[in-house]
């Protein structure tokens, strides 16, 4: 039994019939066409039914007919199990295309143990394993490996990784220290987002999205294999969004838009060689309404504000393999971000060289090691309120680090042993270890645990940042002066510390069925507070000032499931659960107000039905506990209240170069609020949308 | 009938039928351990390269090798009087004892030190990622349109003193030399 080109598929057949009759009623038509297609199926089906007989044709057949037999790819489904000794989870590009996604950020909320909140229509709020903000500060992000973690703020501009996301290859998410490997602030999480090689986007890709909230995108792509062992890719990529909603249902002024391009080139001179060449520029321009404190009647301002950034980044990567055993990976940047709003302006510049080096000492042994250097140039210049000593200031960072894995016991237990040494600017030495132990318990199962320790470094904004928080109006009679809240500069704040302790289970239950389970315990200390300084009376105002310290300490456990079943071939699920919690020793009420908390509990099911070869029908329901974000000018942390949020999509490709496809994001309700910023901006609330995308790849 | 009573069995049909449209091809993996057998058979090794008459001829996989349990079926069959051994999920160390070594998946980076190993062996080295042949690789597979089709590059090939018959190279989708 073998399908040649010459045999019309069921397909054709079905589309074929609906041709044919244009004028019949359409659900007549589709009813037709689909009992042909059944009927049709079924008698294949029995024509296939004995296996034995099938692969002694194939075995029996020429090459002629191997070669145009058509081929369906359903193994390209199949899970293997990690074996790595780390919670770790993949996004696919097919689950990012799947899932209706227009950004990364909300993409990344199918991963177990992510905390992702949309705070308005431009700003996200994310972190993996609990401390979330928009400023949250224990993640680290790399794209191909440059760091878009902002060295003067701490935290991730998320809006502004413009990432096309036709051209993603995966995003690999490892939550809980990643230190050794990664460097500093990769404390709760890794999130590395990879591209795809050049060799893989050869061709032309357009894309066009219209919607209510996405209001319209066009990206643009071409590729070519421009010379012998060398490809290249360019794009272009502009898209507008709308504004979001406060409660009330007034505009909250937020709406965006943004243009990037880019190129990857990746040349092979030698099999042992190779050459990476890319870069990134993009241009945003985010409306925004913020209220800054005042020590003026009515002690706020209100502002229409509108944040200009800009940026562009060069990358150069060489992989070189001296032999089976010995593999070295150079790799430099350049990286500069400008923002300008009215709250700062801030802009960054970064040069970065790393260099690795893999070696394989035995069978059983392999050490990788590295070394490192970033400088970095930042400058803070017409903050809204306080000031800086010097606006530009220069930081150095070296590192070294380790690791090497041992296999204790053949095929069964590994034992990963390593340490990153950090020498920066502000708290000079950090040592990174980690420990971690993997073992195969069978074919179907994996156990792995590792404690670790790793290190949050201060950010400029934390060391000489002297603003206002917040001002609290006078109280005739009795306080006849308003009281100015400042951070107070103070040279002695140090890192935040983490000893984590982490476990994790993978189980292949069946060929369609993977579990992944992981539990940790992150214990924390050193963790940022603030404390009251000694008030004084300026002569128009009094000023509280506010010292960063280290004073606060506390853990957070969690347990995180990912479970995949492909419950047909043509039907996969995907479920993540996280459980959080956090548990702070804080002793004062500001101590209370300091850290957010992540949603105790959180779900995520998303189902993947091909309807057919050229029809899909996804559905992603997410539920999303009570959350508690920290409200800077109210000194208190916010409850955000839990919500059920659904995503659809229907997509029909009719042909092989063309795909239509229509999207509904948080169907379920109108609007909804999800976070909010630290400080500076309103309470708003996320709404529902659907968008229209067509995406064109000549074959 | 209703409109209503039409739509619903036509999500019926399309509940049961959606099982059966993607039993439509071959699994991908069963035709292209079919090919691998095939080009095996008609590739020429230099003179003692095989061993003798009956010496198991070992077809390896590797790359995410997961994807291509399909190989065993393999296990048993001969090339020439040649039984043939399939070893899924080789490591660098036993690559070298490979006749023929079929690397699964598109993950490139493992695949320089591969060739660091073997490179000039007399290997038949089978891939399916769009870079392969440029790393060092003789046969790429790929799909167009639904159906398998072959890449040779012969640089590659000479340079372990290997050769394929022409009969095989007419069918080839391309032919690289060098």
């Amino acid at each position: 039994m073998m399908r040649c080109e010459s045999t019309p598929t069921r397909t054709s057949a079905g589309q074929g019939v609906a041709r044919f009759l244009p004028s019949a009623p359409r659900h007549i038509a589709s009813l037709f066409a689909l009992s042909t297609s059944v009927l049709l199926a079924g008698a294949i089906n029995s024509a296939i039914a004995d296996e034995g007989q099938l692969d002694n044709a194939i075995e029996g057949m020429d090459l002629e007919s191997l070669l145009n037999m058509e081929v369906t790819s359903v193994s390209k489904k199949a899970q293997k199990l990690s074996d790595s000794p780390a919670a770790i989870f993949v996004i696919t590009a097919d689950d990012v295309r799947r899932s209706g996604a227009t950004s990364v950020p909300e993409a990344l909320r199918m991963v177990p143990g992510l905390d992702v909140a949309r705070i308005d229509a431009n700003k996200w709020a994310v972190t993996a394993r609990g401390f979330n903000g928009r400023f949250a500060n224990k993640l680290l992000v790399l794209v191909d490996g440059r760091t878009v973690y902002s060295p003067v703020f701490s935290g991730v501009y998320w809006e502004t990784q413009d990432v096309l996301l036709e051209d993603l290859e995966r995003i690999e998410v490892i939550r809980g220290p990643g230190a050794t490997l990664w460097g500093a602030n990769a404390v709760n999480g890794v999130i590395n987002i990879i591209t795809r090689h050049a060799a893989d986007t050869t061709g032309t890709s357009l894309s066009v999205t219209a919607g209510n909230e996405e209001r319209g995108t066009v990206s643009l792509r071409v590729g070519n294999n421009f010379a012998e062992n060398s490809y290249g890719r360019a794009y272009l990529k502009t898209s507008k969004k709308d504004d979001a909603e406060r409660a009330n249902g007034d505009s909250a002024g937020d709406k965006w838009d943004m243009s990037s391009g880019g190129f990857r080139v990746d040349i092979q001179p030698s099999f042992n060689n190779n050459f990476t060449f890319q870069g990134d520029f993009y241009r945003a321009h985010i409306d925004q309404e913020v209220v800054f404190p005042s020590v003026a009647s009515p002690y706020f301002a209100l502002l229409n504000d509108s944040v200009e950034s800009e940026g562009w980044n060069l990358m150069g990567h060489w992989q070189h393999v001296q032999s089976q055993d010995s593999e070295y990976n150079l790799k430099v940047y350049f990286d500069h971000n400008d923002r300008n709003e009215s709250i700062a302006d801030q802009s960054s510049k970064t040069f970065d060289v790393d260099f690795q080096h893999l070696l394989s000492l035995s069978q059983r042994n392999t050490l990788i090691w590295g070394l490192g250097y970033r400088y970095t140039e930042s400058t803070i210049s017409n903050p809204f309120s306080g000031d800086l000593d010097k606006p530009v200031r220069d930081d150095e960072l070296l590192s070294l680090f380790a690791q090497d894995e041992i296999e204790l016991v053949e095929e069964k237990l590994w034992l990963t042993l390593g340490a990153k040494v950090e020498k920066n600017d502000y708290t000079d030495i950090e040592i990174q270890p980690s420990a971690r132990l993997m073992w195969a318990v069978s074919e179907k199962q994996r156990l792995w645990m590792s404690v670790s320790r790793a290190v949050r470094t201060a950010s400029r904004a934390e060391h000489e940042f002297t603003g206002l928080i917040t001002v609290v109006p006078p109280a005739p009679p009795f306080i006849p002066f308003p009281t100015a809240v400042t951070f107070a500069v103070d040279d002695s704040y140090d890192s935040e510390e983490l000893l984590a302790w982490e476990g994790g289970y993978r189980l292949s239950v069946s060929n369609t069925l993977s579990l992944d389970f992981a539990i940790f315990f992150n214990d924390y200390d050193e963790l940022r507070n603030t404390e009251a300084g000694m008030p004084f009376f300026n002569g128009t105002y009094v000023v509280q000032p506010m010292n960063f310290a280290n004073s606060l300490s506390g853990d957070i456990m969690g347990v995180e499931l990912a479970a995949t079943w492909q419950a047909r071939e043509n039907w996969r699920w995907a479920l993540a659960y996280s459980f959080t919690e956090t548990d702070l020793d804080t002793r004062t009420s500001q101590d209370k107000v300091q850290h957010g908390e992540s949603p105790r509990h959180q779900l995520s099911l998303r189902s993947q039905w091909d309807i057919t070869e050229s029809l899909d029908f996804d559905v992603w329901l997410r539920f999303v506990d009570d959350a508690f974000a920290v409200d800077g000018a109210n000194t208190e942390l916010r409850q955000m209240d839990s919500y059920v949020a659904g995503n659809a999509r229907l997509a029909w490709r009719p042909s092989r170069s063309l795909e239509l496809a229509l999207v509904g994001q948080n169907l379920f309700d109108s609007r909804h609020p999800e976070y909010i910023q630290e400080s500076f901006t309103f309470p708003t609330e996320i709404e529902r949308g659907v968008y229209f995308k067509v995406t064109w790849q000549p074959k | 009938m209703t409109d209503w009573r039409s739509y619903f069995l036509a999500i019926a049909l399309l509940v049961l039928g959606a099982q059966s449209v993607w039993a439509e091809g071959v699994e991908e993996y069963r035709v292209k351990s079919a090919l691998v057998l095939n080009f095996a058979r008609f590739t020429d090794w230099p003179a003692g390269a095989l061993g003798g008459e009956d010496t198991p001829f070992n077809v390896c996989v590797m790359g995410e090798a997961h994807l291509a349990k399909d190989f065993e079926f393999l296990e048993g069959k001969h090339i020439g009087a040649r039984p043939v051994v399939v070893i899924v999920d080789a490591s660098l160390e036993q690559s070298i004892a490979c006749q023929v070594i079929f690397v699964a998946g598109a993950d490139r980076e493992k695949l320089p030190r591969l060739f660091s190993a073997i490179y000039g062996r007399p290997i038949l080295t089978i891939g399916e990622m769009s870079t392969f042949t440029d790393s060092g690789g003789m046969v790429n597979l790929v799909n167009v349109n639904g159906r398998l089709k072959f890449i040779v590059d012969l640089q590659n090939l000479h340079a372990s003193k290997m050769n394929m018959s022409a009969r095989l190279l007419k069918l080839a989708y391309a032919v690289k030399s060098g």
